[in-house]
């Protein structure tokens, strides 16, 4: 158990103490040499720590060729030069769950998703979706040693049971809901525990001290 | 445009520099731009977050192949997610937070490229340029054992470390990435520090 004079030493690491409470910290240090030992060397590791941040990486060259390889199907979102040529296949999905979810061919997830959740609609994959059908959206969620994760949003009354994730080959849990155009919010239910999707790119209060990804689905 | 692999000078050639607006953060005009189709915007927040992306994929895998590997996938998870990305939010707290999930996932899934060198980091890609002053060594030598002891920490302290002490985020936004209450960082930070000072001391004395 840390001391009340140690904790001192880290709030003053983290910039938190004001004056009178560094004083009173000075006092005690100098009257303590194991304390003033103690205080020497974290104030070392702090310079250390901090040295470790000033490396700056050259960044190397941006290869646009891969990304654009690796773009999604919908024409939504993309830069313009791939969207004026995505463009016939709109009316798409504009947000996803986890990263991975805009894949543009059928994979393993594909085959996971139809034999594990006939429910759920099957994703168009790379074929424009036709613009009465509702967006399909895929929710991927890295939880390697979760038991059980589901999805709750306010599409499907926040109710985890009413949409479960399954595991996919490469232990992902994978899940996929039909849902008409709008904007919904939703949050992932692993064993029990309310979680933010790690990896939402808009987020929202819940207003139970948590947040909500937020999607919109064309 | 396709074809090629764009050069920093062709990326940035006829770019305007970005303006914020009053109250926004500083890259919210970069990701406008991009979001209104500008790939060349994208390239510029590409140069601006590549350094931090890198370096805590670094200190954390211990590895700098793993860690260009790790920084590529967060960029292309950030060229799908930009385009519906909130302004409002903090560009910078979303890729440490994709980042660090990222590095997570890739230590879990037991994918690691070779047993990794904890000491191996950023300037031993440099130093073979002759050699070195003597206080340019011994502070390169003190990196690389910081670095070492670093990377030997266990994942939950190390994650703290790198993001508080070493990145020097806030709290407030350390709990943002790693959806943690700040009470729990603060002990794991200080927990963090304690165990990497008897590291340190054990491996300077063997």
């Amino acid at each position: 158990m840390i001391d009340d004079d140690r904790l001192q030493i880290h709030a003053e690491w983290d910039d938190e103490l004001d004056a009178a409470e560094r004083a009173a910290l000075d006092a005690r240090v100098a009257a303590d040499p194991e304390l003033a030992r103690y205080r020497e060397d974290m104030r070392a590791l702090r310079g250390d720590l901090r040295a470790l941040g000033d490396d700056v990486p050259t960044a190397p060259p941006l290869d646009f060729d891969a990304l654009a390889e690796s773009a999604p199907p919908s024409g939504v979102g993309l830069p313009w030069w791939l969207a004026a040529t995505a463009a016939a296949a709109a009316a798409l999905l504009i947000g996803l769950g986890i990263s991975g979810s805009r894949d543009s061919a059928p994979d393993a997830y594909e085959e996971a998703l139809t034999a594990a959740a006939p429910e759920v609609a099957a994703f168009p994959s790379n074929q424009p979706a036709r613009p009465a059908d509702p967006g399909s959206v895929a929710f991927r969620m890295e939880a390697p040693e979760a038991r059980t994760v589901a999805v709750a949003g306010d599409f499907n009354g926040w109710k985890p049971e009413a949409l479960t994730m399954k595991r996919g080959p490469d232990g992902a849990w994978v899940a996929r809901a039909a849902l008409p155009p709008g904007r919904y919010a939703y949050m992932y239910v692993v064993d029990g525990d309310w979680t933010t999707p790690p990896d939402a790119a808009r987020t929202q209060d819940d207003g139970f001290g948590s947040r909500n990804a937020v999607i919109d689905v064309l | 445009m396709p074809g090629k692999v764009i050069s920093l000078f062709e990326r940035l050639k006829g770019v305007d520099a970005p303006s914020a607006e009053p109250g926004e953060r500083p890259d919210a005009p970069l990701i406008r731009r991009f979001q209104a189709g500008d790939t060349r915007a994208f390239g510029q927040i590409y140069e601006l977050h590549y350094g931090r992306v890198y370096r805590v994929a670094l200190r954390t895998l211990g590895d700098p192949t793993e860690a260009e590997d790790i920084a590529q996938k967060v960029f292309v998870r950030a060229w799908h997610a930009l385009p519906d990305f909130e302004i409002r939010a903090r560009l910078s707290t979303w890729l440490y937070r994709v980042t660090v999930n990222a590095c997570l996932d890739h230590l879990k899934s037991g994918r690691r490229r070779y047993e990794r060198q904890p000491a191996e980091g950023l300037l031993d890609r440099q130093e073979a340029d002759g050699p070195t002053p003597a206080a340019q060594y011994l502070a390169e030598e003190r990196k690389a054992l910081v670095t070492t002891a670093v990377s030997r920490l266990p994942e939950k302290y190390r994650m703290v470390v790198i993001l508080r002490d070493i990145e020097q985020r806030p709290y407030v936004e350390i709990s943002e990435i790693l959806s943690l209450p700040v009470t729990t960082l603060k002990m794991r930070a200080i927990r963090g520090r304690e165990m990497l000072r008897k590291l340190i001391e054990r491996m300077v004395e063997s």
